[in-house]
């Protein structure tokens, strides 16, 4: 048995303190005079051996309990495990890194990829140079680091493991484990063989049952601590309403315990209004409507939909990118000049199809005289409408008829000729025969039996007054779509050749019928021209999954670049040549919009999402993992004594416990001891709540930094503060102030934290500048405030030499009057403070967003006040004004490290324009 | 008087010391109806006068009325020898939770029963065993009597290692028949010593009556932790885990209580047990009703 703390076992003398206290007290026994010992003794000879041994026994119990408690302490480890091998030649161990997103779940300012990461890193470190490792990384499908798996020396599997980043990938255990196995049956070489699985143990990366594992082999894996997430789970597009773009509908999960009631989404870079979560519990939907295509060209929609981010910010985001093909084009053909005149048909059929102008419907309309019929390019168009038949010539007569046999559609407003026997003629393959013209009976008209379902519900189709109509003989095939009250067809549809026709009875002249100005009219428009129009064109999305290739082929109709360039989410762009008039892109691995355009200016946008089908978002931990779990943060010593062997602890632990539960049965009796044991099952904690992503319920907690002996200037000044932004804005605040260190766990939920001082704080330490710089990386802003009104101070010569260090090089830079800071809420002209030492305030950005924001001039002693309210100091050289400006300035900082640049993003700009269209202000 | 102030004397002028028909058996001249014809001022009956009878016996008045002789006879009346036997061995020194220690609470039911014995005008006599020198006050019919009781027993103080089976059997040697033996002791030692002893008394006609005196921390045993028990009659130390020992001890006192009650009952003795934290008048009183 080996330890891998064996520190502990230093205290294994203390294993004896029962005992020593037993004889102790038994010396210092109590002393009492009795009247005759003869009777004790009589008693004492009659009691049991076990009664007698009682206090031994105890004794001995408790003693046992202090050594198994210190031997677990101590993290005993078995030398017998793993099979192959006993270790005398060094061990081999097999790391498999999972880079699977959901290893970017973040707790305590590191992600689950860094820790496990850095845990490898040091386990590493602890192998003898005997020792042998090997690197897997893997997500949906294993990955060797040099391409293949090889034994290597600790060292250099450092640094493999050293250079491995987090990826976008799902977690596939199976084939992982398959890949660790076939590379461990390779070598059996007599070492112990340990396989060390780093990853989140979620129960999404088993498809199927756990693989059966060599047993020869030590497998270990990490267990965290539970984890909260939500997540947007789904995104489908369907076409969009009348009038209207797409929409999206999005599917929310995880949110059992928070409280969201929207999200974000953004067409491109522009804001939309945010989706309204509907629901409760955990699974919730949203819709968004996108924003009707410009004109009526073919509409191309991408952007993102974002939830405010969590813990694991991955899936927060899902990015779209929609394409719709332009919208069919009708050919409306009359023969009247005065046909867009009232009572005309043309009068009403403009505003509604469009002409030159969007109309309401969803199609594309050109109105054209039937004498220019042959001038037209019919291929255009996928039907024509004859709303006007009049002057109809046979060649005409003759064109339609190849149009519509090559898949088009013809509508025909029969009642509209004067003469239908006329028109019958010309048109014989028309759907249905034309009789002579009658007059309507009373009721109107009704759907018939070809009538779409529910095309016509809510209007009153019996108050539709047709006048004259011809009386239709509908051909074998066709289908009556309306009929009149008595029953005969008035609109009727059929098929000719590859086309479509459909014959309307009656007229849409307003001084026939009333048709054309009731409220069903868009309706019927709609209904007839989708009856001989093609198949609508549907919505395409051009949607892949990380990792899955961009492909796009020209057809040999199109002229296909030699190469086009393809822009990547982070902004980097680089041109792909085409191979056989196709695109293949392989490299989208990470989630984004990737843009490819050709040289002509052509751009076709590709969303790449994250593959949320596997269920990765859910960190839900496996239940029973085919290796044998460990906490991640257990210590790199800990897993290096498994890997030496089998960790005793539990079963040391398990028989402490056993014991104690004997212990209490025999000293208490087995009432008291089961009341004891009650109470303590009662007593338990109840188990931790899930890390909250939100810190302090949504507060804004002011935190300073307590660092060197200056730190806390003015303490009285915090509460005015908080009671200024209380007063003037929505933001909630907690009352007092939280003062925390660098090594203080709560610096990771503060979104601004305050060092104030004016003498030198001292050097960080490694792991408080390694918290810091984390706290940088997780979107931290730290204020500093140099109190001493000196152009030269100790602090100053602090901050310029700390601050880079901690961010690798990255320098001050004076912050421009346009900078958002500046109008975060105020807005303000430049910096201010007590006194003006520097005319501009500095910054340091770091990873895209400030991380520092520097001020010279004092401005927490321009709120600084004496006993009686007034103010301390004066405000030089400004006075009162330039006291006023440093409390904006005050809130601006506050502000700007809660919404950051949300004013120069304007994203509030289209609900202030939707408020003032809805209040009428033009 | 030490053991017997104005207090204690009001208290047992209610009680009385009834021993149904130990007295008239008595030989002794005293107060007691006996069952011999004797002389005393209560007339028994009239009987023919036989040869042999004194002529002082004859009733005179009786010849002159009937012309017969008659002798007139009497009821005799006797008086009755009660003995305490009180024991002073170092167990009765004990005393715990600061109550009295058993050997005062003896003396003041010696004392009591002393006053009972003599109130009857029956003569009350004194013994004491144990470690220490050996007391015997005789019996007097005297009240004054009570002043030399009070004094012997102020004198005397409990000690040494005592042998209550022995002591009581040089006292059955020692008393006359037909007298009332009280036996005032924590009856600690082994009961069949004790009982044997007991009978031996009971045999030669004696009245015998039991006062077991005891600490309620001897009957109960409430010693937690280790502890070492010293003897006061022996001086020896005994070490054990008294809440271990507890309920093994009770169960043996118990069943040494149980032989002292069933033995006296089966001998025809009165036996009673008598807790140091009941008022001595108290135990006493309860003790007399229950002779009846």
């Amino acid at each position: 048995m080996i330890f891998s703390a064996p520190a502990f076992l230093w205290a294994l003398p203390l294993a004896a303190a029962p005992l020593a206290f037993h004889l102790i007290f038994r010396r210092r026994a109590k002393r009492v005079p009795f009247s005759d010992t003869a009777l004790l003794r009589r008693a004492y000879s009659r009691t049991k051996p076990l009664s007698r041994l009682r206090q031994w026994i105890l004794v001995a119990l408790r003693c046992l309990i202090l050594l198994f408690l210190i031997l677990a302490c101590a993290g005993p480890v078995l030398e017998s495990s793993g099979g192959a091998g006993t270790g005398a030649h060094g061990v081999d161990l097999l790391l498999l890194l999972d880079r699977s997103y959901s290893m970017r779940y973040r707790e305590r300012g590191k992600t689950r990829f860094e820790q496990a990461r850095r845990l490898a890193e040091d386990i590493l470190a602890l192998l003898s140079p005997t020792d042998r490792a090997a690197v897997e990384f893997f997500s949906n499908k294993p990955e060797a680091p040099g391409g293949a798996f090889f034994w290597m020396n600790p060292e250099q599997a450092q640094a493999v493991i050293k250079k491995a980043r987090p990826g976008y990938g799902t977690t596939d255990y199976a084939a992982a484990l398959s890949a660790a196995q076939d590379f461990l049956r390779k070598d059996r070489g007599g070492r112990r063989r340990t396989a060390l699985i780093l990853s989140d143990d979620a129960r999404s990366g088993f498809s199927g049952a756990p693989p059966k594992l060599d047993s020869s082999v030590l497998w270990l894996g990490l267990s965290w601590p539970k984890a909260a997430n939500f997540f947007i789970s789904s995104v489908k597009a369907a076409p969009g309403a009348l009038a209207s773009g797409p929409s999206l509908n999005a599917t929310v999960s995880g949110l059992a315990s928070e409280n969201r009631d929207s999200m974000e989404a953004y067409l491109g870079n522009q804001r939309l209004p945010d989706a309204v979560l509907r629901g409760s519990g955990p699974v919730r939907r949203a819709q968004e409507t996108l924003p009707a295509a410009a004109g009526s060209s073919a509409g191309a929609w991408s952007g993102r939909l974002a939830l405010r981010p969590d813990a694991l910010k991955a899936d927060d985001e899902y990015y779209y990118s929609l394409r719709a093909p332009a919208r069919p084009r009708v050919l409306v053909l009359y023969g009247a000049g005065s046909f867009f005149s009232l009572p005309e048909p043309g009068y009403f059929l403009r505003p509604l199809l469009g002409g030159s102008r969007a109309g309401l419907l969803p199609f594309d309309a050109d109105f054209l005289p039937l004498n220019r019929l042959s001038q037209a390019d019919l291929s255009r168009y996928g039907a024509a409408f004859l709303a006007d038949a009049r002057g109809l010539t046979a060649g005409e007569a003759a064109r339609l008829k190849a149009f519509v046999s090559r898949g088009a559609g013809l509508l025909v407003l029969s009642g509209a000729s004067r003469d239908p026997g006329a028109l019958a003629e010309r048109l014989p393959w028309l759907c249905a025969g034309l009789g002579p013209a009658v007059a309507a009976e009373e009721g109107g008209i009704k759907p018939g039996p070809g009538s779409p379902k529910g095309a016509w519900d809510g209007f009153e189709l019996g108050r539709v007054i047709l006048g004259r109509y011809n009386l239709l003989q509908p051909k074998l095939g066709a289908r009556v779509v309306l009929e009149s009250a008595s029953g005969y067809p008035i609109l009727v549809w059929g098929r000719f050749g590859e086309g479509r026709t459909e014959v309307w009875a009656g007229s849409l002249n307003a001084a026939q019928s009333n048709l054309a100005i009731k409220p069903v009219f868009p309706v019927w428009a709609q209904t007839a021209l989708e009856g001989v129009l093609p198949a609508a064109p549907r919505l395409k999305s051009l949607s892949l999954k990380v990792g899955d290739p961009i492909v796009r082929r020209w057809p040999e109709t199109q002229a296909a670049p030699a190469s086009v360039r393809v822009a990547l989410p982070d902004g980097r762009s680089a041109p792909v040549w085409l191979k056989n008039r196709t695109l293949d892109f392989p490299d989208t691995d990470a989630p984004g919009l990737y843009s490819v355009s050709d040289a002509a200016g052509q751009n076709w946008i590709y969303a790449v999402n994250l593959d949320r089908s596997s269920g990765e978002s859910d960190l839900t931990e496996t239940s029973s993992p085919p290796w044998q779990a460990v906490p991640a943060h257990e210590s790199a010593a800990f897993f290096s004594s498994l890997i030496h062997g089998r960790s005793a602890r539990k079963r040391l632990l398990a028989a402490a416990a056993l014991i104690l539960a004997l212990e209490m049965l025999l000293a208490l009796g087995p009432r008291a001891a089961a009341a004891a044991l009650l109470l303590f099952v009662l007593a338990r904690p109840a188990p931790a709540a899930p890390a909250a992503s939100a810190q302090e319920g949504d507060r804004f907690i002011w935190t300073q930094l307590k660092l060197g002996d200056t730190w806390d200037p003015y303490p009285n000044v915090p509460k005015q503060i908080l009671d200024y932004v209380s007063r003037l804005t929505s933001i909630l605040v907690a009352p007092g102030r939280r003062v925390i260190t660098l090594r203080d766990p709560a610096l990771f939920s503060s979104p601004l934290v305050i060092l104030a001082g004016s003498d030198a704080p001292p050097i960080l330490t490694e792991p408080e500048t390694d918290a810091l710089r984390e706290y940088f990386d997780g979107g931290g802003l730290l204020w500093l405030e140099d109190v001493s009104g000196m152009q030269e101070s100790p602090f100053d010569a602090w901050v310029r030499k700390t601050l880079p260090e901690v961010l690798s090089g990255a320098n001050f830079q004076d912050v421009a009057p346009d900078d958002v800071i500046y109008k975060s809420f105020f807005l303000l002209r430049g910096p201010a403070g007590r006194i003006m030492t520097r005319g501009t305030l500095e910054k340091i950005v770091w990873n895209g967003h400030t991380a520092v924001i520097y001020s010279r001039n004092d401005i927490l002693g321009a709120w600084a006040l004496d006993p009686l309210g007034k103010p301390l100091y004066p405000c030089l050289p400004g006075g009162e004004a330039q006291r006023e400006m440093a409390k904006r300035l005050t809130l601006n900082l506050i502000m700007f490290s809660l919404t950051g640049t949300y004013k120069d993003d304007a994203v509030h700009q289209p609900y202030i324009l939707m408020k003032m269209r809805e209040d009428g202000i033009p | 008087m030490k053991y017997l102030d104005a207090v204690a004397l009001a208290k047992l002028r209610s009680l009385s010391l009834r021993l149904g028909r130990l007295a008239s058996e008595s030989h002794a001249q005293g107060r007691h109806k006996s069952v011999f014809k004797g002389y005393s001022r209560d007339f028994a009956q009239h009987r023919a006068y036989a040869p042999g009878d004194e002529p002082k016996t004859l009733d005179w008045k009786l010849y002159a009325r009937t012309d017969r002789f008659y002798v007139k006879e009497f009821m005799s009346e006797s008086v009755l020898s009660g003995h305490v036997l009180l024991d002073a061995s170092g167990s009765m020194a004990f005393s715990a939770e600061g109550r009295a220690i058993k050997w005062d609470y003896a003396c003041r039911l010696a004392m009591a029963l002393g006053y009972l014995i003599l109130s009857r005008g029956d003569a009350a006599g004194l013994m004491t065993f144990g470690g220490g020198d050996a007391l015997a006050v005789p019996a007097q019919k005297s009240l004054g009597h009570l002043r030399a009781l009070d004094e012997a027993l102020a004198q005397s103080a409990p000690r040494g290692e005592g042998d209550l089976p022995k002591a009581l059997s040089e006292a059955a040697l020692r008393l006359k028949r037909r007298s009332l033996i009280v036996v005032i002791s924590d009856l600690l030692d082994p009961a069949d010593g004790i009982i044997a002893a007991l009978k031996a008394l009971r045999a030669r006609k004696n009245r015998v009556l039991v006062l077991q005196v005891l600490d309620p921390a001897e009957r109960d045993f409430p010693f937690e932790g280790p502890t070492e028990f010293e003897s006061l009659e022996t001086g020896e130390r005994f070490f054990c885990e008294a809440s271990v020992l507890r309920q093994s001890y009770r169960a043996e006192f118990a069943r040494e209580s149980a032989l002292y009650e069933a033995g006296c009952a089966a001998m025809g003795a009165s036996f009673a047990a008598c807790p140091t934290d009941t008022p001595w008048d108290a135990a006493l009183k309860r003790f007399l009703v229950s002779l009846g």
